[in-house]
């Protein structure tokens, strides 16, 4: 089973995307901010990180600054949730080594599973599987 | 008769001698000599005879006929001198005269006659048929009528007669005539004088013509006495002032002037009288009726007779245009808005306080310099070209009104101004320059900054929530926690949509704040035509197949082609034709979308078969929020904002949309692009 970390201050939206990811059968945790997704990840390497650039007390950055320094993390894809405009924000995100990004506003959350399973198809078992399948 | 007094001694001795002479020669002859004292006898009785019988002879004779042949010479004399005096007169009068008889019909004409009509007095004077041709023809035809009446009637005829005269200048005659009668009062002849009458007539005319001058002027004229009162006044004083001549006259003139320049009226007339002239002195009149009029006046005294010769113009719309002027020129100099002339080509000629305020430039750094460079900001040479652009269109007649831009101040702060530019004109309508009305609107800008600012952040804000909502309606939806029946069904359903037009109405309003706010779509790029195909597929390629509707992609493969704007501006656009159009076409239809050049225009089209624009629609289309009648009924959750955006998206770029459209056949939406993107 694949273990998702979703790293998403809006309590809501975070929790629409862990319902449907857990009806799918997958494992998700939520972090509120940039600081327990660092700690989260610590404790347990998830196959997959939902990213939202925007939080308070260390935002997105400061988890893909923290993922691409560690060389155990490195490899974990990163798909990064933006806002309408975010352009610049989101190019720098793929410059910090995010893998893939979704404009909330703009995907049916369906879009948003299909894409999880995109980037953990081969990864059935569960636990370290890193994918290295990058997306564009 | 000088020396006959000597006469009467000189005779009686002549008379005594002779008698003596005779007698001594009778006697000799006789032979009566006799004795010697009988001769000396008859001597002195001879002489006493001699002496008693001359003075007789002499008074009763020889006075009497030496008298008579004195007083005949005289009398000839007289009249020799008397002819000459004449003449004389004649000449120097310039009169010349003639004399007809009728029954001869001979005609004398005495020397100054001939002298008028240059001709030798020596030689026999002209008929009369002859002597008409010297005339012109108006003076001969007048002066034979004359003379016909005069013959006939007897009536005598005094005209002024012009000699034509081919060398030089006119002369003129005034010819008299009298009615000549014999005893029983039959007419038997005229005589008459002609008079040169050239120079009279010359002054005459020049008189006439300098009264034409004063009659005809529409200057006013006037002739005032030392006691200030009008002498003279023209036609054109009494139209002015609207008095009779003689209620003019009547008074001292001073009282026609308004009361408050009667006292610098009689000191300008006190020092005229030292001078003597005045130039340019301006007062009002009173004129009847009421009004008051202002006049300019020249003068000029006569000193020797105290009479003044004066000319007046009425001055009252120069001053009053003078008066509006200066009322305008103090509202320019005092308002706080900037007011600036400058000639076609940008380069300021005026330049008030309100611009030196807004600017931080006075008068003097300001009036000579080109505006452009006076004010864009540094570096901003888009600035520049936009500035030079509108200078150049206003130069050709066009007026701009809320023209907005940024300035910078002498100081190097930028402002915001809102300008109007106008075309100045003169009368004949050729532009001569340019006028600027501007006006510092930098804390209304920030004001609006802020607003927008704030209303982009809510936007923002609003988002995020409506993001969430939608993601966890779907989950609902997707029935993860059970599948929805019956009403459960369709009141998620109708949530959810309406929560997509909120979202769609939050993006559309984010986005009208980013063109309003003025920073989007200002890049200018090559494009190729293709690359505008494979977004729209990518965006409008899954909707069109949910709705079964046939996308003819004329864009593909236009790699040949290019344009130079701003890529995002050019797809949002398209995009938003192209997502009409599938909205408003029902299953099956076909939509196709291309673009042609035409004229150096690249115009990009999108046709559908849709449902096509009422005719009473068209016009509101593009409004904000409008949504036609048809359209909400095939999509009701349409936000109204897409043509809208559209627009506002093409103004920014310089792009034109056109349309055409026929209810339920249809409609083609145009896009063009100027030549310079092309």
């Amino acid at each position: 089973m694949s273990y998702i970390l979703i790293a998403e201050d809006e309590e809501f939206l975070a929790r629409a995307v862990k319902d449907n990811l857990e009806v799918e059968g997958y494992e998700v945790q939520v972090a509120e901010n940039g600081e327990e997704a660092v700690k989260l990840v610590q404790k347990r390497v998830p196959d997959l990180i939902l990213l939202d650039l925007l939080m308070p007390k260390k935002d997105g950055f400061y988890v893909l600054e923290e993922l691409k320094n560690n060389p155990e993390w490195k490899l974990i894809p990163v798909v990064v949730f933006s806002n309408l405009g975010d352009d610049t924000n989101l190019k720098k995100a793929i410059s910090m080594g995010a893998n893939d990004y979704f404009v909330k506003a703009q995907h049916p959350i369906e879009e948003v599973i299909d894409k999880v399973k995109e980037y953990t198809r081969t990864n059935r078992p569960a636990g370290q599987g890193q994918d290295l399948q990058k997306k564009n | 008769m000088n020396g006959k007094k000597n006469n009467p001694i000189k005779f009686f001795v002549f008379t005594i001698a002779s008698i003596l002479l005779i007698e001594f020669v009778i006697l000799t002859v006789l032979g009566r000599w006799t004795n010697a004292t009988k001769f000396w006898e008859d001597l002195i009785s001879e002489l006493f005879l001699a002496a008693a019988v001359s003075p007789v002879l002499y008074f009763f004779f020889l006075r009497p006929l030496a008298k008579e042949i004195n007083e005949r010479k005289e009398a000839v004399e007289r009249l020799h001198e008397s002819g000459k005096e004449l003449n004389e007169a004649q000449r120097l009068g310039r009169i010349g005269n003639w004399n007809w008889d009728i029954a001869t019909d001979t005609i004398s004409w005495f020397e100054e006659y001939y002298r008028i009509f240059g001709l030798d007095p020596a030689q026999r004077p002209p008929k009369y048929e002859e002597h008409l041709k010297a005339y012109t023809p108006e003076s001969a035809a007048r002066l034979d009528a004359a003379v016909k009446i005069n013959t006939q009637s007897g009536k005598p005829y005094e005209l002024d007669l012009e000699i034509a005269n081919p060398k030089g200048s006119a002369r003129w005659i005034t010819a008299r005539s009298e009615t000549k009668r014999d005893i029983q009062g039959k007419i038997i002849g005229l005589r008459g004088t002609a008079q040169d009458i050239t120079e009279r007539k010359r002054a005459e005319t020049e008189r006439e013509q300098f009264f034409k001058f004063f009659q005809l002027s529409t200057d006013i004229m006037v002739i005032a006495d030392p006691l200030g009162c009008f002498k003279k006044v023209n036609p054109t004083a009494l139209r002015i002032l609207g008095y009779s001549e003689s209620e003019l006259l009547s008074k001292p003139f001073i009282d026609f002037v308004h009361p408050d320049d009667q006292q610098p009226t009689k000191d300008e007339m006190a020092r005229q009288m030292k001078v003597g002239a005045s130039l340019d002195f301006k007062n009002r009149y009173m004129c009847k009726g009421g009004t008051v009029l202002w006049l300019s006046w020249r003068a000029n005294y006569d000193k020797k007779d105290g009479i003044t010769y004066a000319t007046a113009r009425d001055i009252t719309k120069e001053r009053q245009a003078a008066e509006i002027n200066e009322k305008l020129a103090t509202v320019v100099r005092y308002t706080d808005d900037g007011v600036i002339s400058m000639d076609i080509k940008g380069i300021v000629t005026s330049w008030n306080k309100g611009a030196e305020i807004i600017s931080g430039y006075d008068e003097k750094e300001a009036i000579g310099k080109n505006i452009s460079e006076l004010t864009v900001p540094q570096g901003k040479t888009e600035d520049l070209e936009v500035s030079k652009n509108t200078i150049a269109r206003v130069s050709k007649g066009e007026r701009i009104e809320n023209y907005e831009r940024q300035i910078m101040k002498k100081n190097g702060n930028v402002v915001d101004v809102n300008m109007t530019v106008s075309p100045i004109t003169e009368e004949s309508g050729k532009i001569t320059g340019i006028s600027v009305i501007a006006r510092d609107i930098t804390k209304a800008k920030e004001i609006e900054r802020a607003k927008n600012d704030f209303l982009v952040l809510a936007s923002h804000q609003m988002r995020t929530p409506l993001s969430g909502t939608r993601w966890m309606i779907e989950t609902l939806k997707r029935g993860i926690f059970g599948k929805l029946e019956g009403k459960q069904k369709e009141y998620i359903d109708e949530i959810y949509k309406t929560n997509n037009r909120m979202i769609d109405l939050v993006s559309g309003m984010m986005s009208m704040l980013t063109l309003e706010s003025g920073a989007a779509f200002k890049a200018k790029e090559k494009i190729a035509i293709s690359k505008f195909s494979d977004d729209i597929i990518s965006v409008a390629g899954a909707l069109a197949e949910s709705k079964k509707i046939i996308l003819k992609d004329k864009l593909k493969g236009r790699d040949d082609a290019y344009i130079y704007s701003d890529f995002q501006a050019v797809k949002n656009i398209l995009e938003c034709f192209v997502s009409n159009a599938i909205n408003y076409s029902s299953s099956g239809k076909e939509i196709e979308f291309g673009e042609k050049e035409e004229s150096g225009e690249a115009i990009f089209f999108v046709k559908d078969h849709g449902i096509g624009i009422p005719e009473e629609e068209k016009k509101h289309i593009f409004e904000r929020f409008f949504r036609g009648y048809r359209a909400k009924a095939v999509k009701p959750g349409g936000t109204g904002l897409g043509l809208s955006l559209a627009l506002l998206i093409a103004d920014k770029i310089g792009a034109k949309i056109s349309f055409e459209s026929q209810e339920g056949k249809g409609s083609t939406f145009y896009l063009r692009l100027p030549k310079e993107n092309v």
